[in-house]
């Protein structure tokens, strides 16, 4: 949804090429609809036979017509029709259109029907017939062409405003202020006509394009603005008969019509990547491309590889996303070993680098966008900056098992859950027979605990609950038999009773697999139940690690205690005591304070200096590992 | 403002219903089916006390907030607002009761208007009902407020989306007590929010409410934010309260086997508890609403029943996937009941101890590990 | 079943869409019966005309008249050459369709292809020269297109007739010039839809399976891209059903669209309805085949067989 406050619109369009490009055409043709008559070096009803159909000359820039008029002062002139036209159709359109959507849209029920059937039939004209009905009913005049194809946008006017009613409607905030008692009027006028106000601007500065080679394609025809008053469409009309022998006639209003419609289009398009959600934001990403070169300079050969191979081996390993701004580093340096046989949690908050961390394990950084920019990465004893895409493809084949937060997105909508299943068999053993990979497919949503597996199988995902869905993408992740199973947030996307069924099972797939399971998380509850060891990450760094009853019962860094203090325990209604909580919120990416990042919400920071200037490292204290400067006070 | 003493019920809910039709046919005419969000709840709610309503999605918990804030109308059954019944009212006299009740939303990004500054967002309350009607005053209202809710000044020009999450639902709380209510229905009020974050803001609230003499209708799915902030709770699944009664007792020694599974889900932070406790994990998924189960709604997940037809020689039906199943859970609605000595109403035909539920439950098989499906 | 549904969902629309083309033309100035009786003729004249033409009856039984001419070529009449509007449509109709079909074809082809390397080449010179033509495409009016056209192509390089429609060549100008903007319209939606189901964890789900970045992309990207794809492939196709009124203009083809425009300038009536009838027609159509191609491509579309 649209978030921009209005001083700063102006700004976000020109810092766009296409929105720079389009505002100072649209600019341009805006003066030459105000100042255009005055302009003009001729007037441009004069018919002079004695110099009719010149090509270009100093006298006549663009030429002269069949009835020796200055073709240039036509065009000038003509702008003010041309784009009055547009102007006025679009405003019809707007007028019309909008109230209807809006109230379509908040009253529902039959209201909105009818008009959704009134829409339904006016979309069943083409628009250019439609306009060409109206203008033989009412008469070829530019003001009934303003009418036509102002009534022939109503419907798509209509259809746009409920459509975004509805979407804003749908805003808790629009029920927050309802809540609040606001009347119907005001919830319309206060909180949902300014913010569908972008979505319709975008829509107008489009259609007033369409608008204008509708328009004009009427005039082209003979039916819109009658001669001898000019507008450009009808004059390309005219200079159709000299196109063999007078190409400049066509040449001049047709580019004038073009670029007034291309303005307007790319200025729709930069409205368009501001109030549009998904727009593709090409613009940002051009710039990232180019600093991705420079950060592929920085990375370092990490440190020699280990003889022994844990499952996954990261050593000091930095994590960049490429902005518009530069670099954004949002791993800093995070060592840690996943053993087989054992579940490690990497705990976190919102911007820990905990996901991310856990997408370049998985070779799956998004291309061009994020890149590993320090350190190394190893899984199955195989480092990564080392493989060629082959290699990549061959661990992700038979090493790598993925299972993602959103459950939603994490099966193609469009396949079956059985081709889905039996493409990730066939890729990890190409050599078995179809009827195999079936009984492998059968068998794989038995151990899921899904019923009816040989049913399921032709079923597409959507008629699955969340749960569900995640248990099958569990089984593609098991379908290889990989060595190291790697879950994003597996369950915080569902119901507490169904995180329990999925951690429960994917525990027990770990165990029985021996597989080597990276959990990442932010519930420390999920992870003193399910995991054998726990990295709590803070501002892209390790902050503490080890063994979960290591970690969760002596919590050596201040971060890690007071995240296991603030939990709320079950059954003690507080009767006036506080739930220990930490101060502040957890730091912006890129704005990290200097020394260690956790020291504006440290409790035992206490204005010691070192805490200011350095960063302390990850270091041994007790049976685990912990960075802060002051460990030792939390054993004592 | 009030009268009363500190012990009257500020909201009463009675038999509430709320169907929604699915409709179908021409012009929608033909209603085809309903889905029943809320189904037959009742409640009271003491001034001043905090009631949790607790359940997974879908069980209807969010409706039934809605329809005690007047949002929506109830079908059937009413509710009462300091004694005045919500169905009687016209739309503008609901409108002007809402500053009684306010409500509290999940995400606070979403919840406040991306174009007004926190300042707008708290004086469009003020003059939505027309209180403060100086300028001056309700300029200074706002400042204590925001003061109140552990904001600065210089953060009433900032629009949401220079805040950060955590001052977002300060604001969100801010909205909902400048218009001085008596009643704030919080909708999962901190699950939205980072974990470091959560504590600070349940403290907030829990300071309000003692220094506001506010009463609370909490939605959560978590049992432990219960425990910690509410004296009632009512758990519902499928549209209906299952187990209702003081949090004390509830979230120590739940009753009905769906609360049971609740509590197991809650994992403190130790360990060595944690990896030892015994699990109670539900087989399979919520049925839909729009075609409830006959008999107990929950007896398709239960595993009590089926450890109980498993144990003891009852009258059983067997499901889908042939496990038996007491014949009364899939014929007979199960009544409201009340298990002495506890203050606690269950629906569920095996709820007291006295048809030997503490027996099946030692050897029930399924209470640890996974659930078949 | 679910085809007859939408199949019975569209036929109250035709219904209405019948209605108004015909109450529509009681608007249109001048007399039908002045016109077929010729400026010449007298009052009377023109009165019995009339009458036999039936303009005096009730509402209801024009109407009826109206529908029975769809099925029955003598009830409806051209008004200017007196043939029945059957055969003058049925005559212009094969030049109309082989314009719209062979532009929404070349349109698809060209418009997916460049659609698909904008997608994979982002932020490349290729990418930047697509947009550039897409934004030409979209902003370019068709009639001055076709002008230009003409000109290089038939005029100045001579390699293709200018206007009619005697020989296939006839066609190619035409259909290049109303496949542009579909072709542009197509290659931005097939970009912004590929680009968006790129960052879906489908795609991650895919690729940890190990498959290569060329089936990821064939068999999870570009279905579930097209399926957005469809219903503007229907829109544009109507679309250039309707602006065959401007190209059959500019490339001197006798089709319905040139059909449509003459008679409106001559008011010619019967024509004019039973055209845009057409026209309707073939749009109620066209959406009718793009929801049951969008059902047969997006699953969740279809109703949900009751799960779990």
């Amino acid at each position: 949804m649209p978030r921009v406050p209005g001083s700063t619109l102006l700004l976000t369009i020109i810092s766009q090429p296409k929105g720079l490009i389009g505002l100072s055409i649209v600019v341009f043709y805006a003066c030459l609809a105000i100042f255009g008559p005055w302009l003009a070096p001729h007037d441009p009803y004069t018919q002079n036979f004695a110099s009719i159909l010149q090509s270009p000359s100093t006298a006549h820039w663009f030429g002269t017509d069949a009835l020796g008029r200055d073709v240039f002062s036509r065009i000038l002139t003509g702008a003010q029709t041309s784009l009055g036209i547009g102007v006025g159709g679009v405003l019809v359109a707007l007028l019309i259109g909008m109230p209807i959507g809006v109230l379509a849209a908040y009253f529902g029920g039959r209201l909105d029907f009818l008009v959704m059937r009134a829409v339904d039939v006016m979309l069943s004209f083409p628009d250019i017939v439609f306009a060409l009905a109206i203008v033989a009913i009412l008469g070829a005049s530019t003001q009934n062409v303003i009418l036509a194809v102002g009534l022939v946008s109503v419907p798509v006017f209509a259809r746009t405003a409920r459509a975004v009613t509805l979407s804003t409607m749908a805003e808790p905030y629009i029920e927050g202020t309802v809540s609040l008692g606001a009347s119907p009027a005001r919830v319309v006028v206060r909180h949902i006509l300014p913010n569908i106000a972008g979505v319709l601007l975008t829509l107008s500065s489009l259609l007033f394009a369409s608008t204008l080679l509708t328009a004009s394609g009427l005039g082209f025809l003979g039916l819109g603005a009658q001669p001898p008053h000019p507008e450009w469409g009808t004059m390309l009309g005219e200079s159709r008969s000299y196109i063999r022998s007078h190409p400049y006639l066509a040449t001049f209003p047709g580019l004038f019509l073009a670029f007034s419609a291309l303005g307007f289009n790319l200025l729709g398009e930069a409205l368009r990547t501001i109030y549009d959600p998904t727009s593709p934001k090409d613009f940002s990403y051009r710039k990232a491309d180019r600093s991705a070169q420079g950060a592929d300079v920085a990375v370092q050969p990490a440190g020699g590889a280990k003889g022994q191979h844990s499952s996954v081996e990261t050593s000091d390993v930095s994590i960049s996303y490429l902005v518009p701004t530069g670099v954004l580093e949002v791993v800093r340096g995070v060592s840690l070993s996943v053993e087989a046989g054992r579940t490690m949690a990497v705990v976190g908050e919102s911007g820990s680098g905990k996901s991310t961390l856990l997408r370049a394990i998985a070779t799956l950084l998004p291309v061009g966008r994020a890149v590993v920019s320090g350190g190394s990465i190893a899984v199955a004893g195989q480092r990564l900056d080392t493989l060629t895409p082959d290699g990549i493809r061959e661990l992700r084949r038979r090493r790598i098992g993925v299972v993602f937060q959103d459950v939603a997105s994490a099966l193609n909508p469009v396949l079956t859950v059985g081709y889905q299943l039996e493409e990730a068999i066939r890729s990890g053993e190409s050599r078995l027979s179809s009827k195999d990979i079936r009984c492998k497919a059968i068998a794989l949503l038995r151990d899921v605990n899904i019923s009816d597996p040989e049913w399921r199988l032709q079923m597409y995902p959507h008629q699955f609950s969340g749960g569900m869905k995640q248990r099958i993408v569990i089984a593609m992740a098991l379908a290889q038999n990989p060595e190291v199973l790697l879950a994003d947030e597996p369950t915080s996307a569902l119901d507490v009773t169904i995180q329990q069924q999925i951690l429960s099972l994917l525990r027990e797939m770990q165990k029985a697999r021996g597989m080597a399971m990276l959990l990442v998380t932010h519930d420390l509850g999920l992870v003193a139940r399910y995991a054998d060891d726990v990295a709590v990450m803070y501002a892209g760094r390790i902050v503490e690690a080890g063994t979960v009853t290591g970690v969760f019962r002596n919590p050596c860094h201040p971060y890690t205690r007071a995240l296991r203090d603030s939990s709320p325990e079950i059954a003690t209604r507080a009767g006036g005591r506080k739930l220990p909580a930490i101060q502040g919120e957890p730091p912006n990416i890129g704005k990290l304070p200097d020394g260690c990042a956790f020291r504006p919400r440290c409790q035992r920071y206490a204005r010691r200096s070192i805490c200011a200037t350095d960063n302390p490292d990850l270091r041994p204290i007790g049976t685990q590992r912990a960075a802060c400067h002051f460990a030792e006070e939390a054993l004592s | 403002m009030t009268h009363r003493d500190d012990t009257d019920d500020v909201i009463v809910a009675a038999n509430l219903e709320k169907h929604f039709p699915i409709r179908s046919g021409f012009l929608g005419r033909k209603v085809v089916a309903s889905v029943r969000a809320v189904d037959g709840v009742s409640f009271r709610i003491r001034r001043g006390s905090c009631f949790a309503i607790v359940g997974e999605s879908g069980s209807g918990k969010s409706t039934l907030a809605r329809a005690v804030v007047g949002l929506i109308r109830p079908t059937g059954g009413e509710v009462l607002i300091d004694g005045e019944s919500v169905s009687d009212k016209t739309d503008a006299q609901l409108r002007s009761m809402r500053r009684k009740v306010q409500l509290v939303l999940q995400d606070p990004l979403a919840s406040l208007d991306p174009r007004m500054t926190v300042r707008q967002t708290l004086r469009e309350a003020l003059v939505v009902h027309r209180l403060r009607p100086d300028r001056a005053a309700r300029e200074a209202r706002i400042e204590e407020v925001v003061r109140q809710v552990g904001l600065s000044t210089v953060h009433l020009d900032r629009y949401p989306n220079a805040l950060s999450g955590g001052q977002r639902q300060r604001v969100a709380i801010a909205r909902a007590v400048v218009c001085e209510p008596e009643v704030l229905v919080l909708d999962e009020p901190v699950s939205a929010l980072d974990v470091s974050v959560q504590a600070q803001i349940i403290n907030l609230l829990m300071e309000l409410q003692d220094r506001l003499h506010l009463t609370y209708v909490i939605i959560t799915h978590d049992l432990s934010l219960v425990g910690y902030m509410a004296d009632d709770v009512g758990v519902m699944y499928l549209g209906r309260f299952v187990e209702r009664g003081p949090a004390y007792s509830v979230c120590r020694m739940p009753i009905h086997p769906y609360a049971e599974s609740l509590l197991s889900a809650v994992a403190g932070v130790d360990p060595q508890i944690e990896k030892s406790k015994p699990l109670r994990i539900l087989r399979g998924t919520a049925p839909s609403p729009t075609a409830l189960p006959s008999g107990c709604t929950f007896h398709t997940r239960c595993p009590r029943a089926r450890a109980i037809a498993r144990t003891l020689a009852v009258d059983a039906i067997h499901d889908v996937e042939g496990e038996g199943l007491p014949k009364i859970c899939v014929t007979t609605v199960p009544e409201r009941r009340r298990c002495d000595p506890s203050d606690v109403e269950v629906t569920c035909h095996f709820a007291c101890g006295d048809d030997g539920m503490v027996s099946v439950d030692s050897q029930n098989p399924e209470i640890r590990g996974r659930s078949p499906q | 079943m679910i085809v007859f549904n939408r199949l019975a969902a569209s036929l109250p629309t035709l219904l209405i869409v019948s209605l108004l083309v015909f109450w529509f033309v009681d608007f249109i100035p001048g007399d039908p019966a002045r016109i077929l009786a010729g400026p010449m003729a007298t009052q009377e004249e023109v009165d019995v005309i009339r009458d036999a033409m039936g303009l005096n009856e009730p509402a209801v039984t024009r109407y009826v008249r109206f529908i029975e001419g769809i099925v029955n070529p003598d009830v409806a009449v051209s008004l200017r050459t007196g043939r029945p509007v059957a055969t003058e449509i049925a005559e212009r109709l094969p030049n109309t369709l082989i314009i719209a079909i062979g532009g929404l074809v070349v349109g698809l082809l060209a418009g997916t292809i460049t659609g698909v390397i904008c997608a994979l080449r982002q932020g490349t010179w290729i990418d930047t020269v697509i947009t550039v033509l897409t934004l030409a495409g979209i902003s370019m009016p068709i009639f001055w297109l076709g002008l230009l056209c003409i000109w290089l192509f038939a005029v100045y390089l001579g390699w293709l007739p200018p206007a009619g429609a005697a020989t296939p060549a006839h066609f190619v100008l035409p259909i290049l010039t109303v496949a542009s903007r579909p072709a542009a319209m197509f290659s931005r939606l097939v970009t912004a839809s590929l680009l968006e189901v790129m960052g879906r964890d489908y795609l991650d789900t895919a690729r940890s399976k190990g498959l290569s970045e060329s089936s990821v992309m064939v068999r999870h990207a570009l279905r579930n891209s097209l399926v957005a794809a469809i219903s503007v492939a229907g829109v544009q196709f109507g679309a250039m059903l309707g602006g065959s009124v401007i190209t059959e203009t500019v490339f001197g083809i006798p089709g319905i669209g040139r059909l449509l425009v003459d008679a409106v300038s001559r008011a010619d009536y019967p024509i004019i309805q039973y055209s845009i009838l057409l026209f309707s027609f073939f749009f109620v159509l066209i959406n009718l085949v793009t929801d049951l191609l969008t059902l047969w491509l997006d699953p969740r579309t279809r109703k949900s067989e009751g799960a779990n």
